[in-house]
């Protein structure tokens, strides 16, 4: 009986953190949000320019980047 | 795939900077991951253009751009900056692409009137035979105006000569057009 209570209490226990798993499991993307938006200032009409935004993968599972779409 | 912990990098380019000039074009990307928290979310850059700096501008570029060829692909090219500012001004750099460009900029403080170089290079580890790319620089003014400076490597297009007529060929080069003295 004592046996199967603490089992009972360990399963109690656990529960709320697998439950807490799923909910902020997965792939989670991190960028800071003063990154996502680049100044370049002033650029020569007419020219090419180009800039890089690193993303950085903070979850648990691999972060994948499914698609970027310009506008 | 990004692996837990690593990073991943997204280049936005701008092919051709455009709008009024002197005001702010701003464009956008949407970026979709297999993040189901966050959904999609936008990156995005803003730019004004100009063609020739005029007095709002604190400095003056000896090179608004830079173009670089196989011949001089290793050589080390300088920017002239000049401060036409009241101020003291400090340069520093705020995006360099990375395994593309060496950008050596000056620390030192520009004193008004006065000069300081920009020194840029292909990066040695490039091995590739064309790109465009650009870096930014921001000053420590009160509006801490950026520049852009755009850099393109460029394959040198070899020039071929015409091909020659085939013997015996006639063209109408050789045989021109009537010209109504054949009768005389």
């Amino acid at each position: 009986m004592r046996k199967l209570s603490v089992l009972f209490l360990l399963v109690a226990l656990l529960l709320p953190q697998v439950a807490v798993a799923q909910d902020g499991g997965g792939a989670k993307v991190y960028m800071d949000k003063k990154e996502r938006v680049f100044d370049y200032g002033w650029a020569p009409s007419g020219s090419a320019i180009s800039h890089s935004y690193f993303l950085f993968s903070r979850g648990t599972d691999s972060l994948r980047i499914l698609k970027v779409r310009p506008g | 795939m990004v692996a837990v912990g690593d990073s991943a990098k997204i280049e936005l380019k701008y092919k051709r900077v455009g709008g009024r000039q002197g005001y702010y074009t701003t464009k956008q990307a949407t970026v979709t991951t297999n993040d189901a928290s966050i959904g999609n979310f936008q990156l995005a850059f803003k730019v004004r253009g100009y063609s020739e700096p005029d007095s709002t501008h604190p400095i003056v570029l000896s090179e608004k751009s830079l173009t670089f060829n196989e011949e001089n692909r290793s050589k080390k090219v300088k920017i002239k900056v000049k401060n036409v500012s009241d101020e003291k001004l400090k340069m520093r750099l705020i995006s360099v692409p990375h395994g593309f460009l060496d950008v050596d900029i000056s620390g030192k403080r520009i004193k008004p009137g006065k000069t300081r170089d920009i020194k840029v290079k292909i990066d040695k580890h490039f091995e590739g035979v064309n790109f465009k790319k650009s870096f930014t620089i921001e000053l420590n003014d009160s509006l801490r105006t950026r520049y852009t400076i755009p850099v393109v490597l460029e394959k040198k297009e070899v020039v071929r000569a015409p091909a020659k007529a085939k013997t015996g060929t006639r063209t109408k080069q050789n045989f021109p057009a009537n010209r109504g003295d054949s009768d005389k």
